[in-house]
């Protein structure tokens, strides 16, 4: 199992806590309490919707989120329609070059009309970030130090002009905007 | 030709000053050298042999008088007085320092130029036919769809990290001179049922060291659909191509891995579930695009021009020129007006700040303001009256620019090679200099005929060896700079890949054995009208053969010397 640093979203560091748990559910005693006490549980993608991993699976039916964390470079087609009603979808990116997580995000969003949080994961620096959030993103693990001072100063924003605008209406509707940032930084839109 | 509106300045100032704080926090140690190093390529500044290389974006090649001016004077400012005009018909600048480059970024910015997206692992500089809106043989402008797929690429946020460098070329006409078949994915406008301009769409074409002549994936594609088509190929390709193996990761890879019949499969089934009005392109936004492409005004003269007839008997000189680097025109009495960077002895596709200027001032006053650059590293002024050439004729000869050898033997596409770049295993402008200094009898150049030459310092091909008639290939055998050749290669419609002819030759042999091959075809062809490459399908490999190793047959043993070593497949990150 493994606890996700510094998760910001809607322009801020979020207080809750966010567990990511591993192929093998079958979890020990304190990893069930830790499981218990995360706000949002990530399950890998090969388990989601498996009732006999779910029933393994210690919810906290208070307020727990139970998501879903997948590798780009293992995530089939057929798999992606299966993930509409979860909460939260972490994708992760095992390097920054890795740019897979980008078409799978867009495909969530745009073709399959996810509307829960999506969360990038893994290598997230501050110069691709304004580019997830084009292409769908709106929560981010991240872990670089630099990184975080930015989002934390708020100083930090993408281009302005976009030649493409496919998170937000037509794409032919080029337009100078306040920010691509904004929906991380919190910025007037 | 396009002009930047308000939007189009506001992105690349903007774009300018995002590329500087990067560079600031580079240096403050924000973000490591892995970090930066996509973001410096994305922004066209390469980490070269001597020094920075700044590579400069000139969309589908083409270039105002003012820009070619501005391409001029950073050459003289910040480079050493020269410029290198690219097969992506860009230029760049080979001794650019690091501290320079955002106020190179911001004298282009003053001319509406950039050099986004001429590196790294994204969609690069979109190119086309040089001859765009003024061939006879046009079925309808590339240019403007150029421009709409330049817009749509343009910091695209879902492609910039690729597998590998992607590269789209298009033409509009009868005849391919855009090497469309040697492109990821390659675009020809065609016409289909009724009479109704589509395009034909390729898929998975390229040199390097695996090279493939590019696939039919769609036969006719609806122009309106094009952007949503090109984002279904790009996501197919960015979430299934390779990442493990560099060598392995461009788009042919995977095409080829799969078969065009499933990759199409793939790419159709992707198609169809994108939302087609957010993604492709409005008729009103072709229209504003496609009126910056309107046709100059020219008024139809007389085909013959008397002067220009006159000159031709008496100046021989005058008469190659015209004959070899002067194109008709689709309105009578002008021309098309190719200017060689290939001089015998100089470096193909280098030109000086000055000779820049030469041409920019022609452009102006003969040209209608208008330069392309080709992707065999020449340029075009492609809008001229007959009556006016006898007068840019004279410029380019005072400017050492009036080669008469547009296609011809010395017409070498050639990469930098081992004086410029990391990746390369052996010399290549040397080799075409001492080439091309073997075929300055202008007679007997014009005797072979058609005839493209092209080398590569390695096998990542930049110089396009597989698609020469005759390829010259740079290799590292026990340390010595060694040539393969390559014969029977073909970037245009009869596209196809040279093969390896025999044992490589060392530096101060190639020549001699390249002129062994032109004599062999000038011996053996039919007639004057049978080009090198006809022949050489008519007669197969083994007179070549014989002509260079004798009759015994050649050892094998060169195919193993394009493996890179490791330190190259590091550097090959760049490229």
């Amino acid at each position: 199992m493994h606890v996700l640093p510094n998760v910001f979203r809607s322009g801020a560091l979020v207080s809750e806590s966010y567990l990511r748990i591993g192929d093998d559910a079958g979890l020990a005693g304190d990893e069930q309490t830790a499981a218990l006490r995360a706000d949002v549980l990530l399950v890998p993608v090969a388990s989601w919707g498996t009732p006999a991993l779910l029933s393994r699976v210690p919810t906290n039916e208070t307020a727990q989120r139970v998501g879903v964390f997948i590798q780009p470079a293992d995530v089939d087609d057929d798999v992606l329609p299966k993930l509409l009603d979860a909460p939260v979808v972490a994708i992760d990116f095992p390097k920054f070059t890795d740019g897979r997580g980008y078409s799978v995000a867009r495909s969530l969003r745009d073709r399959l009309g996810y509307s829960g949080e999506l969360l990038a994961t893994g290598d997230v620096l501050i110069d691709q970030i304004p580019l997830m959030v084009r292409c769908g993103f709106d929560a981010f693990s991240i872990s670089h130090g630099p990184t975080v001072s930015a989002l934390k100063s708020g100083a930090f924003k993408g281009l302005d002009h976009i030649y493409q605008a496919p998170d937000a209406g037509r794409q032919w509707q080029r337009r100078a905007r306040s920010s691509d940032f904004a929906a991380v930084a919190g910025e007037p839109v | 030709m396009y002009r930047y509106d308000e939007f189009d300045h506001g992105f690349v100032q903007e774009r300018t000053r995002q590329f500087g704080d990067q560079v600031a926090r580079r240096l403050s140690g924000d973000l490591s050298e892995e970090q930066f190093r996509p973001l410096r390529l994305q922004n066209g500044l390469y980490l070269q042999l001597h020094a920075y290389m700044l590579r400069v974006a000139v969309p589908y090649g083409v270039l105002s008088a003012r820009q070619m001016r501005q391409l001029a004077f950073i050459a003289r400012k910040w480079d050493r007085g020269f410029g290198h005009f690219t097969t992506r018909q860009n230029i760049q600048y080979n001794w650019i320092k690091l501290e320079d480059a955002p106020a190179i970024l911001e004298a282009l910015a003053d001319v509406e130029m950039h050099a986004i997206q001429t590196s790294g692992n994204c969609i690069r500089n979109v190119t086309a036919d040089p001859y765009a809106g003024v061939a006879l043989d046009e079925i309808e402008d590339p240019r403007v769809w150029a421009e709409i797929m330049r817009q749509w690429s343009t910091v695209h946020p879902e492609f910039l990290f690729l597998p590998r460098k992607f590269k789209i070329a298009i033409t509009g006409a009868a005849e391919d001179r855009a090497a469309v078949l040697f492109h990821d994915i390659g675009i020809r406008i065609v016409k289909g049922e009724g009479g109704q301009t589509g395009f034909a769409i390729y898929v998975g074409g390229g040199q390097g060291r695996t090279p493939y002549v590019a696939q039919e994936i769609k036969g006719f594609l609806t122009k309106d659909r094009l952007l949503s088509y090109l984002e279904a190929v790009m996501r197919v390709y960015n979430r299934h191509g390779r990442r493990d193996n560099i060598y392995k990761a461009r788009i042919k890879i995977l095409v080829n891995a799969l078969g065009i019949d499933q990759f199409r499969d793939e790419v159709e089934a992707e198609w169809a579930t994108i939302d087609a009005p957010e993604v492709d392109l409005p008729a009103e936004e072709y229209a504003r695009i496609a009126a910056y492409f309107e046709a100059k005004p020219l008024v139809a003269a007389e085909i013959v021009d008397l002067a220009v007839t006159e000159r031709k008997a008496d100046d021989p000189a005058f008469s190659a020129w015209v004959r070899n680097n002067v194109l008709p025109h689709r309105v009578a009495g002008h021309a098309i007006v190719n200017i060689s960077l290939k001089e015998p002895g100089k470096i193909p596709g280098d030109a000086s700040a000055d000779q820049m200027d030469i041409v920019a001032d022609l452009a102006e006053r003969f040209g209608h303001d208008e330069i392309r650059v080709t992707y065999q590293q020449n340029l075009v002024i492609p809008n001229v009256a007959a009556a006016d050439l006898i007068a840019v004729y004279d410029a380019l000869v005072n400017a050492g620019l009036a080669t008469g050898n547009t296609e011809l033997i010395t017409d070498i596409i050639s990469c930098p090679g081992l004086d410029y770049c990391n990746l390369a295993n052996a010399r290549a402008i040397p080799i075409a200099q001492d080439i091309a200094l073997r075929f300055t009898d202008q007679k007997l150049v014009e005797t072979i005929g058609p005839l493209r030459l092209n080398i590569s310092g390695c096998i990542n091909a930049c110089g396009h060896h597989h698609a020469g008639n005759i390829g010259v290939l740079g290799v590292d055998k026990k340390g010595t700079e060694h040539y393969q050749i390559t014969l029977g290669g073909s970037p245009k419609d009869d596209a196809d890949i040279g093969k390896i002819v025999g044992p490589s030759f060392a530096a101060e042999d190639i020549g001699d054995a390249i002129q062994k091959v032109v004599s062999t075809y000038l011996d053996l062809r039919l007639n004057q009208d049978e080009t090198f490459l006809q022949a050489y399908r008519r007669l197969g490999m083994s007179p070549f053969k014989e002509a260079l190793y004798g009759a015994a047959p050649a050892q094998a043993g060169d195919a193993a010397l394009g493996a890179g070593t490791s330190a190259q497949n590091a550097q090959l990150q760049e490229a």
